[in-house]
């Protein structure tokens, strides 16, 4: 029996869903955060940005401004971070010039583009998800079936070297990851509201 | 199992659904078998995490500590719960002038919602005038028509205006709008004590010290100015993010002594568990009401737990009036013996029995705590430096730090050396103690020195480095071998407080090009603050060179010989750099580097009431790559200079540059430069005036040793530098030796008295702002 679960984003529309608002900005905050690093802002100005992406993100949610039949969700909020970084450059850019539609224009010109690097953008994307869905499954395993998926997946540990300190077979730490990577999956499903 | 598992067999086994006697003979085969093993990664799907894995590089696992604020702060902000989203609980704002804002409030861009209180909402705002982030506070629009809600929340604004303190959050200004009233604050980024105690894990003891010492120290400037707070609780301790610092905010309740018109006798105010027994009684109270509430403060800060509780605000007013608070002891035997003496003695019932004085509560805390070991000297600190008269102005310069505190009667010996705040062991080397202190953690430096020592690195922690009360520590080089190195280098944030430096930073083989410039103090990542130091260095060096983040230079000197010397080198990194009331001395005061990278923010810089006395005030090298203008506020300062601003370019850039209006063209559109009331020397007369843009020159290339800068900032490419763009105030020869220098006096034009640093004879002394 299949069974839909809403998207993380129809959730957070949900007055009654508290925890979802919290759970996507869990999600989505260290994503932009980090993009905003790597566009070279400083920590607090990544966190600015962050918090007025997710805001706007949020709004656009409760006005159906995101259309999943036109894209994923991902290239859609890269778009909308992209835009808000340079809006964020801009500004600052601004700020003790004089005002006038010229200036503006100026400034709009002279503007380096923030390199639009999708692919970066879509393995960052898949990352943070990863490590969101990790902290999120772990409580539901034992801690040597977890230290045999996070030492050879995450860490890239040799599966042998992990087998003997933790006292398992080879075989077992290859199911314990396997079962691991397949509950990650699972809990990815859920924020893009697939069928699980 | 000796046959290989089907794919229906492993699926069973990933989702956990098959029989432990399966499990065991897979378990077995999968041990040995390498095609059942690639079989079970693809249908699990695992290369495709291992590739994103692989290839990312940018996940912390610990996030920094700004996004764990935005974190906390949206989560606490839900839009279907606080209904942000939908905005209607904003005050009308007018319509914004800029993109990206909510809107505008007088002169205040605002920007965000970063507060909600009973009374009113805090946004941050930029203040373009200053080009300054301000907090700006609004009464809530349902409130807006209560006069006696108006009249309480102008009344905050009026009694706290006149205060400055590093521990109380300033009032820029208090303002109306469209009969809608709100304050310009102070911008603290940070969170409150407050949020800080909401979190699962517990306040460190040395936080909770120090925050009681710099609350007292906050509640001791109130009270010299006649201010009693009233409202002292956690909510309205701020700790700002990086240093720790607290800082009392919302002076809401407050009262002036002599004043109850507003807090009529009989009716309470204020927040019942933090409160007084007088207050809580209603009866009229004095400054030791706020001694009360910051011992309950500390008490819950360092067990977890209120003093006095109930379910209702009558039984917790009831139980301040009569009950006795569980001993601190109890809670956390942790604690001292005198911090439980000190939070108890705070919360006597009766305000005698308390402290007489925030200057009692402050020493008994500092010599306990954060400024152990225990005693502390006054040093009048007067070494004056000859004074020197050039074309008629006279000037006079005296040293630093006059101690701020009374005189102890009792002197015993002082122990010298560096003690890591809540720590009482003693390293007799700085290098030691930054060795063992762990991140976050203060530094502080007891006598006078002269401490000699060798490179100091600071790496991946964030350390304040701080004067004792009462002590003057000097640092110089160790042997003649350090005298081309480097003091200290960090790249992580650092505050520096109350230390001198003098580094004579030779260079021995007489060729720059191979060591290149060195620089006393650099700061490689994170921000850097120097607040007031004394550091110099000799001809070929800089006193401080940054290209980390913010940057900020407060009540220094900074002293530099001839030659390619510079005080402050700057190469901003979407960065900050802020110098107020400071002396810069020597062959150029600031030197700013544009940085090449295609993707940068500007920066700014603003310079505040400092003095200059310099052959170059500023110094600029224009990089090909940077298409944005700079701003460069330039306020109230002294310049006593040959050339005002030198700009550099490099070839590829000036080859096209060919006429004066040309040149002016490319500074309009690099540089925002921004002026108001300084003060220039011209010959023997000052010039004031604003619009310095209207000086614009040009002068010939004479500055010789530009390869030494551009290795000191790793760029190779020397040769294809030329050109000196500048404007100037004079063209008088004069020599760049150190001088001594302060208030200008006999000078043949009127100078406004509030210009240049504040150089009194104890030494640079922080302003002031004039109130009215």
């Amino acid at each position: 029996m299949l069974e839909t679960r809403a998207s993380l984003l129809l959730r957070i529309r949900d007055p009654k869903d508290a925890l979802a608002w919290s759970e996507f900005v869990r999600l989505y905050a260290p994503l932009l955060h980090s993009y905003g690093m790597k566009n070279r802002l400083q920590d607090s100005d990544a966190a600015d940005l962050t918090q007025d992406t997710l805001r706007l993100v949020f709004r656009a949610a409760a006005e159906f401004a995101y259309d999943p039949a036109k894209g994923s969700f991902r290239g859609w909020l890269f778009t909308v971070a992209r835009n808000e970084i340079r809006k964020f450059i801009t500004r600052k850019a601004h700020r003790g010039r004089g005002t006038g539609d010229s200036d503006m224009r100026q400034i709009l010109e002279e503007q380096p583009d923030v390199q639009p690097d999708e692919d970066e953008w879509d393995r960052e994307y898949q990352l943070h998800l990863f490590h969101w869905a990790a902290a999120r499954v772990k409580v539901d395993f034992r801690d040597a079936t977890w230290q045999a998926f996070w030492r050879t997946v995450t860490a890239n540990e040799p599966v042998e070297v992990v087998a003997q300190e933790l006292g398992m077979s080879t075989g077992a730490v290859y199911i314990a990851r396997s079962r691991v990577l397949a509950r990650i999956k699972l809990e990815i499903a859920t924020v893009n509201g697939v069928e699980s | 199992m000796t046959e290989c598992p089907n794919d229906t067999v492993l699926m069973r086994l990933i989702s956990g659904l098959q029989q432990d006697s399966e499990l065991r003979e897979v378990e077995q085969h999968l041990s040995k078998c390498g095609r059942c093993q690639a079989r079970l990664e693809i249908l699990v799907g695992a290369k495709q995490w291992t590739s994103v894995l692989a290839k990312a590089s940018g996940f912390r696992a610990v996030p920094s500590e700004s996004l764990r604020l935005v974190i906390e702060r949206l989560q606490a902000d839900s839009p279907v719960v606080s209904g942000w989203a939908n905005q209607t609980t904003l005050p009308d704002l007018q319509p914004s002038r800029r993109d990206g804002y909510l809107g505008r409030l007088g002169d205040i861009d605002i920007q965000r919602v970063i507060g909600r209180g009973g009374m009113g909402i805090v946004f941050r705002g930029h203040d373009p005038a200053l080009d300054r982030t301000v907090a700006v506070k609004v009464l809530s629009p349902h409130l807006a028509n209560n006069p006696e809600a108006k009249n309480r929340f102008l009344r905050e604004a009026r009694a706290a205006a006149s205060l400055t303190h590093e521990n109380v959050v300033a009032i820029h200004a208090i303002a109306e709008s469209a009969g809608m009233p709100y304050l310009v604050l102070q911008y603290v980024a940070g969170e409150t004590l407050g949020e800080r105690l909401a979190k699962p894990e517990p306040l460190p003891l040395e936080d909770v010290f120090r925050i009681g010492l710099q609350t007292a120290r906050g509640l001791a400037a109130a009270h010299a100015h006649g201010l009693i707070h009233c409202d002292i609780k956690p909510g309205n301790i701020l700790l700002e993010h990086g240093s720790g610092n607290a800082l009392i905010a919302d002076f809401g309740l407050a009262k002036q002594n002599g004043n109850d018109s507003l807090t009529e006798v009989g009716v309470v105010a204020g927040t019942p568990a933090y409160m007084s027994p007088e207050q809580a009684a209603g009866e009229s109270v004095d400054f030791r009401t706020d001694y009360f509430s910051l011992g309950v403060v500390l008490y819950q800060a360092a067990s977890g737990k209120l003093p006095f509780h109930g379910d209702s605000p009558y039984v917790i007013l009831d139980q301040i009036r009569s009950a006795d608070p569980k001993p601190l002891r109890d809670l956390n035997p942790q604690l001292p013996e005198w911090f439980c003496s000190v939070v108890h003695q705070l919360l006597e019932k009766n305000p005698e029995n308390r402290f007489g004085s925030a200057g009692e509560l402050i020493s008994q805390l500092e010599r306990q705590s954060a400024e152990r070991p225990k005693k502390r000297r006054r040093i009048a600190i007067v070494a004056a430096v000859a004074a020197l008269a050039i074309a008629g102005i006279v000037v006079t310069y005296f040293m630093f730090f006059r101690s701020r505190t009374e005189p102890t009667t009792t002197v015993k010996t002082e122990p010298i050396g560096f003690a890591i705040e809540g720590s009482d062991q003693l390293y007799p080397s700085l290098a030691d103690a930054v060795a063992v202190a762990e991140n976050g953690r203060t530094i502080t430096i007891h006598g006078d020195g002269p401490f000699p020592s060798s490179h100091i690195r600071i790496e991946n922690k964030k350390l304040i480095l701080r004067a004792a009360l009462g002590s003057k520590p000097k640092f110089v080089p160790e042997s003649s071998d350090t005298v081309s190195g480097q003091f200290l280098s960090s790249n992580s944030d650092l505050i520096l407080q109350g230390m001198i430096v003098e580094w004579p930073i030779a260079n021995p083989s007489g060729k720059p090009e191979e060591t290149g410039i060195k620089s006393v103090i650099s700061q490689l990542k994170g921000k850097l603050t120097l607040d007031s130091c004394r550091v110099s260095c000799g001809s070929n060096g800089a006193c401080i060179v940054s290209s980390g983040l913010d940057l900020t230079i407060q009540n220094s000197h900074l002293i530099t010989g001839t030659g390619s010397s510079t005080c402050v080198g700057w190469k901003p990194s979407a960065a900050s750099l802020r110098i107020e009331n400071s002396v810069l001395e020597g062959q150029v005061g600031l030197l700013i580097t544009q940085a090449s990278a295609p993707v940068h923010l500007p920066g700014r810089a603003v310079l505040t009431r400092n003095t200059f006395v310099n052959e170059r005030a500023i110094q600029i090298f224009l990089d090909v790559h940077f298409r944005q203008p700079m701003p460069i506020t330039v306020t109230g300062n002294i310049f006593d200079n040959k050339i005002l601003v030198a700009m550099f370019a490099f070839r590829s850039f000036t080859s096209t540059i060919d006429t004066h209006s040309k040149m002016v063209a490319v500074l309009n559109e690099r540089i925002t430069w921004i002026d108001d009331g300084n003060v220039y020397r011209k010959g023997t007369q000052y010039l004031t005036g604003n619009r310095m843009t209207q000086l614009f020159a040009v002068v010939p290339s004479d500055f010789k040793k530009l390869d030494q800068w551009l290795l000191n900032w790793k760029q190779t490419d020397s040769k294809s530098i030329e050109g000196i763009i500048s404007f100037q105030t004079n063209t008088e020869k004069r020599d760049s030796t150190p001088r001594e220098l302060g208030r200008i006096e006999g000078a043949s034009g009127p100078i406004p008295s509030q210009v240049g640093a504040n150089v009194t004879e104890n030494g640079i002394e922080k302003w002031e702002p004039k109130t009215k």
